[in-house]
Parts: structure tokens; C-alpha cells; sequence
């Protein structure tokens, strides 16, 4: 089985865009996959498939009800089938407010004396695991928000593995860089051990830049088996018609580019090698 | 952090033995069917003075398994929360244990390829423990997070003609190489290469002045 946590610390380098992709390519080798939206923010993942899910519904069972033991249905329910090939357990807008909930959950099982069993951190892992998730899927794949907090945690808990676009600049590397010293925190808080599946320079300019930037991301240790170029015209195509890449260059281009197909091939490659590292 | 794939979040109880699917899922008759084939091979091998206790040891070991696989199928049954996935689940593990069986038939057939090999070539050490380049895995250097990680310190001492040379030694393996290599990479990948040439090493100490007995 494989499981990821897209992850990037630098907003704006097309994290979701990208991880939309390759849920897509996933899906598209014959893998059964479930993306999970743990991103409070209207922009997320649950927006750009365009799935019509009750977000501002609080009463509706929705995940956080399930991170907080006080679910309304099973986690079955809450899963959607896009129309590209893989199912999406969609956002919340509970989302915002996990944290607090976390907390007085925790507090809940504390005063039941069950607090013990009750990781805030691991809660994602733990409900998944409850209702049999792992075993109805090839490929978990959690697309968190940009900040560190507990979606983040409870996303690298549930995966342990991460894929992580980077914004080729000086800035992006050092990102990289904060994100090995959380993961360190994270890997003794939930005594796992985190991997790193592929790093992913994401809006390169030049070729010579890509091979440049490929070098500095693979010196530092990680598998990076491609680099992205910059494709703004693609990616925003895709938050305006709420779709994949691949279904956006398909369905809303009228000729194709080469330029586009080559991107879109990258990413294809991008999911095998993931499986691969994964061990699928 | 580590690069590459992290632990197995849904690995349950023991996350550090990194339960391997395909022995888990197989049990059973069909497990002493592929470890007979399989211990059968390794007494072909030219090792009978050890073959007694290295059997022993296997079969300690397959018992352990058996018993981790059997504590890891109840707790995947306990979470099957509805009659539906425990059933879905049962017909997967089923189909899963068909594949395996065969896979495993087909990995131990391999091992045993590889280990016979290994050993017409060499009978000292063994095939280096990370995955590496030739087998798809993520290469050794890629996965250390530095170059002293796995690496046990051991004390040499070295005359200064050698040490001298150390420099020198390992420009000539960068060079040759392509890359920059650490003197750490250099001495223990040139130690494990004399592994595998022990005239060198014999013809060395003979010039040294060590004589056979007979």
C-alpha cells in the first residue's frame, strides 16, 4: 500500500494542482485510490474536483466529526467518487476549528479517563484504520494545508511518507530545510519513522535551471525524478474549469500543446517512480 | 527523516519489524511446503558441518513470524467493523495469500540463485544489507541521512606511507568514479573489495615477510 502527504511549507508552488495530477495518474494505472482533503481553505482539493459536499453544513458528518470521536455516520459515507478515477473524502469548514476541538476532545477522554488512547496527532491514522480504509485502497493520498498544526501532523501520521513540491528558488530550498527539522519533531513526538518519496522543483524556468535545481534536491539526499516547468496558463486553467490537468488539457484546449503533453507525461513518470519508491 | 518511503502507517502492533505482506499473509500447509523446497536447497550447498543449526535457527525464526502473523490478522478482523468489509476483507486476504504463495515460491527461488552465487564468488561477506542500485531499491547513499549513519567506528592502524597515500587513493577513486566520494566510502568499500580478493591481500603480507608453516 502506498500513502503520501503532498507538502510544501512555500504557499503558491501548485501543491494541490500537482497532487490532483497525480491522483489522476495513480488512477489511471489501475491503482485504487482515496484522496483525503484535510484543507480548511476554500482553494482546496474538494474545490478544484468541484465535489458538492455539505462543507459549511456542521451539522452533516464530516471528518472532524470522526478526529473527534463524536461521528454522525461511517467514514464510508463520507467518501466521494470524483470523475476522474479516484475517490475523495472532501473538506470541512469543522476543519478550521481543529485544533480547539482536538484540545477539548483530548480533555473529554481525559475526564473519562481515556485519555491514554487518545493521540490528537494520530487521530486521522486511528479513525482510517477503524473503519477498514487501508484495505479498500491501493493509494492514500492526504493534501493538508501549508501550515505546520495538527492537520499537517495528523496527515503525516496517517501517510508517514510525503511528497513534497518545491519552489526552485533559494527560498523554496530553504523550506526544504524547515520541513527536515519539523519532520525530525514529528518523527519522536509519534515514534515513526517519515520518508520522503519524492521531492518534486515545481515552475521551473529554463531547462538549464531544471537540471540545476534537480541536482541541489538530489545532493540534498532525495529522489527527484523529474522537475516541473513553470506552468501557470495550465494550472490556472484548471482552478477555472475545477478539474485535473489531464482532464483540463482533454476537454479545454482546443489543440494540443506539446508543451502541456510534456508536463503532463512528467507527472505520469512522477507516479510511477512514487510507486515504485513506495513499493507498489 | 529518512528518504525514501516511510514506516507502514497501518502496520500494526510492532511498526519496527517492518512486517513483510507476502509472509504474513501465508500460512499454514502451504508455508512448510515452500520452506522444505527451500531448506532442501541450502543443503545442496558444500555447508553440512552447519546446516544442522542453521536449519534450527530458520525454523526458530519461521515459528516468530507465524505467531506476529497471526496477532496481525486479529487486529486487521477486530477493526472490519461491518459484516460487509469483513467480508470483503477475507475474500482480499484470500486472493492476496494465492499471490503470495506464488511470490514467495518465486523470491526464495531467487535468494537461492542470488545466495549460490554470492558464494561460488565469495564465502566472506555478505550482500551489502541496503537495497541498492541493482535491485530498484533506493540506493544506500541516497537513504543516509549522513555518512557515519549505520557505520560502526573501528580503529586501524595504518603505517604513514599508507596514510600518506589515502589522499591520492581516493582522488584516483572520485576520478574514476565520476563523483566525490568521502574517505569514510573509500576505506570501507576498498576493504569489502579485498574481501573478494584474498590472493591480494595474502601476496601483500607475504611481502611483508610472513612465511606459511609448511
Amino acid at each position: 500500500m502506498l500513502t503520501y502527504t503532498t507538502y510544501s511549507e512555500a504557499g503558491g508552488v501548485g501543491k494541490t494542482t500537482v497532487g490532483a495530477a497525480l491522483l489522476e495518474a495513480h488512477a489511471a494505472h489501475g491503482l485504487d485510490v482515496l484522496a483525503i482533503d484535510m484543507d480548511q481553505q476554500n482553494g482546496s482539493l474538494t474545490y478544484l474536483l468541484d465535489i458538492d459536499a455539505p462543507r459549511d453544513d456542521s451539522q452533516a458528518d464530516n471528518i472532524v466529526r470522526h478526529l473527534i470521536d463524536r461521528p454522525k455516520g461511517s467514514v464510508e459515507d463520507l467518501v466521494f467518487e470524483t470523475e476522474h478515477g479516484f475517490d475523495l473524502l472532501p473538506s470541512h469548514n469543522m476543519l478550521e476549528n481543529l485544533e480547539d476541538l482536538l484540545n477539548r476532545a483530548q480533555r473529554m477522554a481525559d475526564d473519562l479517563g481515556e485519555g491514554d488512547e487518545f493521540d490528537p496527532y494520530d487521530r486521522l491514522r486511528q479513525v482510517l484504520m477503524d473503519a477498514g480504509i487501508p484495505q479498500e485502497y491501493d493509494v492514500i493520498v492526504i493534501d493538508p494545508p501549508a501550515t505546520a498544526g495538527p492537520h499537517l501532523y495528523n496527515a503525516v501520521s496517517a501517510t508517514r511518507s510525503l511528497v513534497i513540491p518545491v519552489e526552485p528558488t533559494g527560498k523554496g530550498m530553504q523550506s526544504v530545510i524547515g520541513l527536515e527539522e519539523l519532520v525530525d519533531g514529528l518523527e519522536e513526538r509519534l515514534e515513526a519513522e517519515i520518508g520522503v518519496l519524492s521531492a518534486v522543483p515545481n515552475g521551473v524556468g529554463r531547462t538549464t535551471d531544471q537540471e540545476r535545481y534537480l541536482e541541489e534536491v538530489r545532493e540534498r539526499g532525495y529522489p527527484a525524478p523529474v522537475a516541473l516547468r513553470e506552468r501557470s496558463s495550465l494550472f490556472e486553467g484548471c482552478w477555472d474549469q475545477q478539474c485535473t490537468p489531464a482532464h483540463y488539457v482533454e476537454t479545454h484546449r482546443s489543440r494540443t500543446r506539446d508543451h502541456e503533453m510534456e508536463t503532463l507525461e512528467k507527472i505520469d513518470q512522477l507516479a510511477g517512480r512514487i510507486e515504485e519508491v513506495g513499493g507498489l | 527523516m529518512k528518504k525514501g518511503s516511510g514506516s507502514d502507517p497501518f502496520a500494526e502492533p510492532e511498526p519496527e519489524s517492518e512486517p513483510e505482506p507476502d509472509t504474513n499473509e501465508n500460512e499454514g500447509g502451504n508455508e512448510g511446503e515452500t520452506d522444505s523446497e527451500t531448506e532442501e536447497t541450502h543443503r545442496d550447498e558444500p555447508e553440512e558441518r552447519d546446516a544442522e543449526t542453521s536449519s534450527n535457527a530458520r525454523s526458530d525464526e519461521d515459528e516468530d513470524t507465524e505467531t506476529e502473523s497471526a496477532e496481525l490478522e486479529t487486529t486487521f478482523d477486530e477493526t472490519a467493523s461491518t459484516d460487509e468489509s469483513t467480508a470483503t476483507a477475507a475474500g482480499q486476504q484470500s486472493s492476496e495469500r494465492e499471490t503470495a504463495v506464488e511470490s514467495e515460491r518465486n523470491s526464495s527461488e531467487t535468494e537461492t540463485d542470488a545466495q549460490t552465487e554470492s558464494r561460488s564468488r565469495n564465502t566472506i561477506v555478505d550482500e551489502p544489507p541496503q537495497a541498492g542500485a541493482a535491485d530498484g531499491g533506493v540506493p544506500w547513499v541516497y537513504v543516509r541521512d549522513n555518512v557515519k549513519q549505520d557505520r560502526e567506528m573501528v580503529q586501524f592502524y595504518l603505517r604513514d606511507y599508507v596514510v600518506d597515500a589515502e589522499d591520492e587513493f581516493v582522488d584516483a577513486v572520485s576520478d574514476e568514479l565520476g563523483t566525490d566520494v568521502s574517505k569514510t566510502d573509500v576505506r570501507e568499500a576498498a576493504y569489502e573489495a579485498a574481501m573478494y580478493n584474498v590472493e591480494d591481500v595474502v601476496e601483500r603480507l607475504e611481502a611483508w615477510g610472513f612465511e606459511s608453516r609448511d
